[in-house]
């Protein structure tokens, strides 16, 4: 491909058909018609793309919409971001309101706020502090889970497995916390090395299986070894 | 047809893998997704696969793991074409393709100087075609047709290339899997390819023929 250097810039409101470009910055209110590919695509403000995105660099703040898929190395959201179609990138970052129509697929995930996704869900690694709704499998080798309100997978699957309860804030903060419903649900959660704090789920399968605080599972299959801490409650429990 | 089925856990005694390496070769599309088969069973949901292919992969990968990075790997077994151009007498010298596939296909496309990936995997699949003794020459050039055509929409996908007969008139689909087809009686299969099969026993093939000519290099 031919390097071309061509910067496209929107302020105030305007709107792009879309191509090939170096930078993409839009501010206000910005509308891109067609796909686009670039090495970086800056957003604030609300913005509209409804072609597919390919860049290097993604950063949006504000409310930003896709319309498409979007293929990026590095993503950084702030604010609200939404996916119509599928997202793929290497290290994701997202903070506010993230929601992906179809899969999501990342080696690195680190959101803080709330992710909602409409079909599966894979990494490497996989850190959420906040909420996250995923209607399909999350596949992760390494699975983070504070908890600051409700969170779903319908499948939990990977190597290391660990989800607890997120820290009390203080004065209002401890107020509002204690109000918040603070558990993940899940049809099945299968690892090596589980621990699981204030979760719900069917059926648990896993080498080494913790169970703490606040747990209701219906069912632990286990190779290892299992625990069983605090007023969590398992009511089958089988060794393999 | 009812496949022979394993459930995960007892693969995961018999082969000796963890939930880690399976979730991980799962991401790494190591094990096509069709073969993750949901059933709910009286202890809740179960997930199955057919026991000679997974055992016979999990096999596979394990041996490869010694040489290569689990992309690599993901690399041979994708349905995704490769980067590889080989000359016509290349890929006559080296067998990847037989003497008669390679005519059908130059017959219909005259002489082509080069031989991208989706080339070759169509005369392969020619050839494999002609070897069943079940079709004529002049039959296989539909595969070749179908393939050229519609090879490239696949994007990835696996299917099933079907080759029909009625009244000695012969058709040829191409089928992206998985999928069903049912047919009317008296027509007949003639043969069935699956595309992910060859693609994976061509990309084999190849890397063998790229390791001996570096190794020639050296």
């Amino acid at each position: 491909m031919q390097t071309v250097s061509k910067d496209l810039k929107i302020s105030g409101s305007g709107s792009a058909g879309g191509g090939l470009f170096d930078s993409v910055e839009i501010s206000g209110s910005g509308k891109i018609n067609g796909d686009i590919e670039s090495q970086s695509f800056k957003s604030s403000g609300a913005s509209k793309v409804y072609g597919r995105l390919i860049t290097k660099v993604l950063k949006v703040s504000g409310s930003t919409c896709f319309k498409n898929d979007i293929e990026a190395k590095r993503a950084e959201a702030s604010g609200s971001l939404s996916v119509d179609g599928h997202m793929q990138c290497r290290f994701l970052k997202a903070s506010g309101y993230m929601g992906i129509g179809q899969y999501l697929v990342a080696e690195a995930i680190d959101v803080q706020g709330r992710l909602k996704v409409g079909a599966y869900c894979s990494a490497e690694t996989f850190k959420s502090r906040g909420s996250f709704d995923i209607h399909g499998l999350l596949n992760a080798d390494r699975v983070e889970v504070r908890l600051y309100h409700r969170c779903y997978a319908q499948e939990i699957g990977g190597g290391t497995i660990e989800v607890k309860r997120g820290r009390k804030g203080f004065g209002l903060g401890k107020f509002i916390h204690s109000l918040l419903n603070k558990e993940l649900s899940a049809e099945l959660i299968e690892g090596d090395e589980i621990y699981l704090e204030n979760t719900i789920a069917k059926t648990v399968r896993g080498n080494h299986v913790h169970i703490g605080q606040g747990c209701q599972i219906d069912c632990v299959e286990y190779r290892s070894d299992i625990q069983v801490t605090g007023n969590g409650q398992v009511k089958k429990s089988e060794k393999l | 047809m009812e496949e022979d089925l394993i459930t995960k856990k007892e693969l995961l005694q018999l082969t000796n893998i963890s939930y880690g390496q399976l979730y991980r070769w799962k991401r790494k599309k190591l094990i096509p997704e069709e073969w993750f088969i949901r059933k709910a069973t009286f202890t809740g949901q179960e997930t199955f696969f057919p026991r000679d292919k997974i055992l016979g992969r999990i096999d596979k990968i394990k041996n490869m793991k010694a040489g290569l990075s689990l992309d690599e790997i993901a690399d041979q077994m994708s349905a995704h074409p490769i980067d590889i151009n080989l000359s016509p007498k290349e890929a006559l010298e080296q067998n990847i393709v037989s003497k008669t596939a390679s005519r059908v296909f130059n017959e219909q496309y005259l002489q082509v100087k080069s031989l991208s990936f989706p080339d070759l995997l169509t005369i392969y699949m020619v050839d494999k075609a002609l070897q069943t003794g079940t079709l004529s020459i002049e039959e296989s050039q539909l595969i070749s047709q179908t393939m050229k055509a519609y090879y490239p929409l696949l994007n990835g996908r696996n299917a099933e290339l079907v080759m029909l007969r009625k009244y000695g008139m012969t058709s040829c689909l191409l089928q992206v899997l998985p999928g069903e087809i049912f047919i009317e009686q008296s027509t007949t299969i003639v043969v069935r390819l699956n595309v992910a099969t060859y693609t994976e026993q061509l990309k084999i093939k190849l890397s063998e023929l790229r390791r001996t000519s570096n190794a020639n290099r050296e």
